[in-house]
């Protein structure tokens, strides 16, 4: 046995310094070409990097959002639909916004930022992705509710926004404000934070005189300004989320 | 995290010492397993390139599961087998390297490569990978596609031959 293993190492020793260095320098050059000429043919459009972007996301908790506008409904439809009702279905729209919590605050709970430091595209890119992503499925489900509880008389327009989606764009500045936070490090310290806001609500609308003494015009400017603080946390997520982050900016 | 997936990054990322780095790691390798394959050097040299180029071509598409050097064997295997079915018969330079080797190198060299050779094809498969590239049990059963066991076996079978094939060389 012993002549096998001597006679083997002594070849792979062998082998190793019969090397030729040009064809290794060309064998260099050709796989760099290869692989330019292969990035070249590969640009994708910003349409194919959302999908792409779509594939790492979970999707339970879309499937959950969903089934959550669904009890909402059933609700609505078996109950008397009465503006008591309404009222009280802004005591969900919090956790809507919560579910996407986890599928938001992933990267930045397991540090997985460093690899996507050093991915083809920039935090920026991906983030932003991301969050469109996660917008455009919430403003389909949202619409999708809307629409059917509007056409089977359920729910007006203006109870619809000043119960449900009031709330739930607050939620979503509180999701967005601590992602890009540094002081805040934890989910389940946004998920304090939100649990706060629902008890909030909860006392605004079981407050009788003071829920009917807000006026409708009232109710409109604050979810402006509510979507206005939201699109500034969105902006700046993206734009010091190398900062926040802790990434080495030169990566991107 | 092992170094190459950080290799693989900055290769991805367009990093030329990066991609120096990688083809000057695994060059010998390939070669040597392409070598083993096909016998002639000159050959062998031109489907090693032949083996990084592809894998550069797939690089963007490609996701680390094991290691990369199991990867480019599977390449490499593929392009022999490609080459095999384009060329039926190589010319066979038993010493292209010319005049400078030691003729103890060369003796070895010839008889490790003559009993490889006289392996049966299954065999000769598992015995470079396990004798010539050291790669481990596990890993060959990966890149082969077999079970763990029948690489035992196998091995164990070429070890046998190559044991009565090299006795044999030494007694001519």
């Amino acid at each position: 046995m012993k002549s096998i293993d001597r006679k083997v190492s002594q070849y792979i020793n062998d082998s190793k310094e019969s090397v030729n260095r040009d064809r290794v320098r060309d064998t260099i050059l050709a796989s760099k070409n290869a692989f330019s000429l292969h990035e070249n043919e590969q640009t994708i459009n910003y349409f194919e990097f959302l999908y792409q972007q779509s594939q790492y996301i979970q999707k339970q908790w879309w499937f959950f959002q969903g089934g959550l506008l669904i009890f909402l409904w059933l609700v609505l439809e078996y109950s008397d639909s009465s503006l008591y009702v309404q009222r009280c279905m802004g005591l969900t729209a919090p956790l809507f916004g919560l579910l996407i919590l986890p599928e938001t605050w992933k990267n930045r709970k397991y540090a997985s930022m460093e690899i996507e430091g050093a991915a083809l595209y920039t935090l920026r890119q991906i983030y932003s992705a991301r969050i469109l992503l996660f917008a455009l499925v919430d403003l389909l489900f949202l619409s999708v509710f809307w629409f059917t509880a509007a056409k089977t008389g359920i729910l007006s327009g203006s109870s619809f926004i000043v119960n449900f989606f009031l709330p739930f764009i607050v939620t979503c500045c509180i999701i967005f404000r601590s992602m890009c936070s540094r002081l805040i490090n934890s989910e389940y310290l946004t998920l304090l934070i939100c649990m706060c806001w629902e008890s909030i609500w909860m006392m605004i609308i079981y407050n009788e005189r003071f829920y009917q003494a807000v006026n409708q015009v009232v109710w409109i400017g604050l979810l402006i300004l509510a979507i206005l603080y939201l699109l500034y946390c969105i902006y700046r997520s993206q734009k010091y989320c190398d900062k926040i982050w802790e990434v080495n900016s030169e990566w991107n | 995290m092992d170094l190459d997936f950080l290799l693989i990054q900055k290769m991805r990322m367009g990093d030329d010492t990066a991609i120096d780095a990688f083809v000057e790691k695994y060059y010998p390798k390939i070669l040597q397993y392409c070598r083993l394959h096909i016998r002639d050097y000159g050959y062998a040299e031109d489907l090693t390139q032949e083996t990084f180029v592809k894998f550069f071509r797939s690089l963007s598409d490609y996701r680390q599961y094991g290691k990369v050097a199991n990867y480019l064997y599977v390449i490499a295997g593929n392009v022999c087998k490609d080459f095999y079915k384009k060329v039926q018969e190589i010319p066979i330079e038993e010493n292209s390297e010319g005049a400078s080797d030691h003729r103890e190198q060369i003796n070895t060299r010839i008889a490790i490569e003559t009993a490889i050779n006289s392996l049966p094809t299954e065999l000769k498969e598992t015995a470079i990978l396990f004798f010539l590239q050291e790669v481990k049990l596990k890993e060959i059963a990966c890149i082969l596609g077999i079970g763990l066991s029948l690489v035992k076996y196998r091995i164990k079978k070429a070890r046998e031959l190559l044991q009565a094939a090299l006795s044999e060389e030494e007694k001519k």
